[in-house]
């Protein structure tokens, strides 16, 4: 493959959108020239050059000054839960009569959870890794009779099985467990 | 007022959202490093005899609720560190190979294009996005009195040491 074909296929390789021979005819080539290679470093500089310019732009804006010019169009917001709770025992003439034991019950409560908390032993209970194979399959490109598409539920590990003859066919369809 | 000022005020909230989101993507970036760690575990299925080889541990629940073979093997394990965009050819057996080459790092996953070529013919070419240190499997090809799974593993860190080791 020569420069001047490859040349318009570099931003394509580079976004994964070039068919199986091409794709690897580009990185076979832009192993071996120097310009190419060059072009598909200037092409990954570019996408450095406006992520680091968003980086410092990001950087650059002032959310406090944004929100405080924000907030006034919102209108009146309702208050929290808490503000309202707050306001509705300080309406209410209870007194200590009714207040004392229920800070009593309060402190209870929180020395039974730190009681909990500290109890807890974490080699006792071990994190359970949970292992996560999923795959988003963007494109499938097939010169053989059969492909399918499976996925084991439990792991969400993808299995793609390609059968390249018709004899494959009848054995695989007696080994594959079939879709869950 | 109100129908004139809720688009630029949508405008000016949803500006700065895209700009931290595009710089999270370009730290993402950054953090995925020069190299990605692919591995290729190449397993003989097949209905001869019934073992579950050990080196295939991490890989038994999928392998049970995907496959009914009664023995699975490991033929070959090959882990290499592959430059992002340059394609890596890992030879299977029956004069099959597998070409990986990972294009990218997004979203924690990292984008692969991997081709199985049985002699110069492209059997299947696929573009995927794996989750970070994932497994995706191909399998299908025949090989002696059994069928070839090829288990494709691809990570940003280098893979802690398993026992998949043929």
């Amino acid at each position: 493959m020569s420069c001047r074909e490859t040349r318009p296929l570099l931003p394509l390789f580079f976004d994964g959108e070039l068919e199986a021979r091409q794709m690897r005819a580009v990185a076979l080539h832009s192993t071996r020239c120097a310009a190419c290679e060059d072009e598909l470093r200037h092409l990954e500089r570019l996408q450095e050059a406006v992520a680091s310019h968003v980086s410092a732009l990001v950087n650059e804006i002032d959310i406090d000054a944004i929100w405080a010019g924000v907030a006034p169009r919102l209108g009146v917001r309702a208050p929290s839960l808490g503000r309202r709770l707050r306001a509705w025992w300080d309406e209410r003439e209870f007194g200590w009569l009714v207040r004392g034991p229920a800070y009593g019950a309060l402190a209870a409560g929180l020395l039974l959870g730190i009681a909990v908390w500290l109890q807890d032993d974490p080699q006792r209970a071990p994190e359970i890794v949970r292992v996560d194979n999923s795959a988003v399959l963007d494109s499938v490109q097939s010169s053989v009779d059969s492909v399918a598409l499976v996925t084991d539920e439990e792991t969400n590990t993808t299995l793609l099985w390609v059968l390249d003859d018709t004899a494959e066919v009848d054995h695989a369809a007696d080994q594959w467990e079939g879709p869950p | 007022m109100i129908g004139r000022g809720l688009p630029a005020l949508l405008v000016v909230l949803s500006a700065p959202l895209a700009l931290i989101a595009a710089s999270a993507r370009a730290q993402e970036a950054r953090a995925a490093g020069d190299e990605v760690d692919v591995r290729i575990d190449t397993v003989l299925a097949s209905n001869r005899g019934k073992m579950f080889d050990p080196a295939l541990a991490e890989l038994r629940q999928p392998f049970v609720s995907l496959f009914q073979y009664s023995s699975y093997r490991l033929l070959q394990g090959e882990q290499r560190r592959v430059a992002w965009r340059r394609q890596a050819e890992f030879l299977l057996p029956g004069g099959r190979s597998l070409v990986v080459i990972p294009r990218g790092y997004k979203d924690g996953r990292v984008q692969l294009s991997v081709m199985l070529i049985h002699g110069t013919r492209p059997l299947v070419n696929t573009a995927l996005a794996l989750k970070n240190n994932g497994v995706f499997l191909l399998a299908g090809p025949h090989y002696q009195e059994g069928t070839l799974i090829i288990a494709i593993g691809a990570g940003t860190e280098p893979v802690q040491a398993t026992a998949r080791t043929p």
